[in-house]
């Protein structure tokens, strides 16, 4: 069961989605659900016995195509809309061992392929308004399966912190005739105290006003407004520079670091949206190896971020780790 | 499970891809949607 229930306080949906309290939760290695049905072994989601890259409609989704009645009648006030949308499932690689950062440039820049074919075909149908890229890495983010993977959730209306972007984004256009973003980011190019790094295609930083302490932000340098629209060089351009800001992350602490790594582009809705930037958002929880950025009363309750760092120097111990030479 | 296959040549604007992309759709027991991708060299 899965429905959306209207918050008309804060002007936003919540979506309850009971079955999934039942999925899969940190699995032995052996029983993967998501590996390869390797031959007399434990059948997984995927019946092959390999693999390169899998995509599949999420067994536990938020939204359905066609999903059920909503299990409660709304009001005026309150009202409740069945939860349409699709939520899919993206395998990396047959490996369960590893990470994206494991994977060559060349396999990553195939993985952007299948990202691009997953943004045309969910966002072309109808009910799509917003096709969602992410990912969720490690425990520390919740993470129920460790195989590499990815996440994409196709929303039916514009999520909230899409909107509000989109709504700064054509302000900022309406008044300036320029887009948001790409002088946001030929501001941070100029400063370059919080540049990370930087290829012919994409920079990554840790923005002026970062949230958490090693958040990155990866632009595309030219005005690209979706995922879509990049030829085989800039998908090779993004891939690498994914791959470095992981790298760059994994050489922190001595371990691999768990993030959330999600994508902002073109929305599908038809509308038009001036200023739309294609561009990847990172929030490692850590602040320390130790230590965790939670998000308690104040992010939570109030919306406002504490960040306990300096985003220029956390941009400089980014930037001295070394990440070059990557394939 | 129901295959069906479908290559994918072309990159944005329809520009000539180093490889090819191939998708194989195949429908899962409970009736779910599943998509193998690979990726074949083109032939000069």
């Amino acid at each position: 069961m899965s429905e959306l229930r209207w918050n008309p306080i804060n002007e936003e949906w919540v979506v309850t989605a009971t079955h999934r309290q039942d999925r899969t939760f940190m699995p032995p290695a052996d029983y993967c659900p998501i590996c390869p049905t390797r031959p007399g072994g434990f059948p997984t989601e995927v019946p092959a016995a390999d693999y390169e890259y899998v995509v599949f409609e999420n067994k536990f989704p938020s939204f359905r195509p066609h999903p059920d009645a909503p299990a409660i009648e709304g009001t005026d006030l309150m009202p409740v809309r069945s939860a349409v949308g699709a939520c899919e499932v993206v395998l990396y690689t047959p490996r369960h061992e590893g990470t994206l950062a494991d994977r060559t440039v060349l396999e990553i820049e195939r993985l952007v392929r299948v990202w691009q074919d997953r943004y045309r075909v969910l966002g072309a149908r109808s009910e799509i308004a917003y096709v969602f890229i992410f990912e969720n890495k490690g425990e520390a983010i919740g993470v129920t399966l460790p195989h590499p993977h990815g996440q994409i959730y196709a929303f039916g209306y514009l999520p909230p912190k899409i909107e509000r972007e989109l709504s700064s984004q054509a302000k900022y256009h309406a008044k300036t005739g320029r887009c948001l973003h790409c002088d946001v980011l030929d501001e941070e190019r100029r400063d370059a105290r919080r540049i990370v790094a930087e290829n012919a295609h994409f920079v990554a930083l840790v923005p002026f006003y970062a949230r958490y302490p090693y958040e990155v932000h990866l632009y595309a340098k030219g005005h690209v407004e979706a995922i879509d629209e990049f030829d085989r060089e800039a998908r090779l351009d993004l891939a690498a520079m994914l791959k470095t800001v992981m790298l760059k992350y994994d050489g922190l602490f001595g371990f691999s670091l768990p993030y959330m790594m999600v994508m902002h582009q073109r929305p599908t809705d038809g509308e038009d949206h001036p200023g739309c930037h294609f561009h990847v958002e990172f929030y490692p929880p850590n602040r320390t190896a130790q230590k965790l950025k939670y998000l308690a009363g104040c992010e939570s309750g109030a919306g406002t971020f504490i960040n306990d760092t300096l985003p220029e120097e956390k941009a400089a111990e980014l930037r001295a780790i070394p990440a070059d030479n990557i394939r | 499970m129901t295959p069906s296959s479908q290559p994918d040549p072309t990159g944005p604007d329809g520009a000539e891809e180093v490889e090819r992309m191939e998708k194989e759709a195949i429908t899962l027991e409970d009736g779910r949607t599943l998509i193998y991708y690979r990726f074949v060299p083109e032939e000069r």
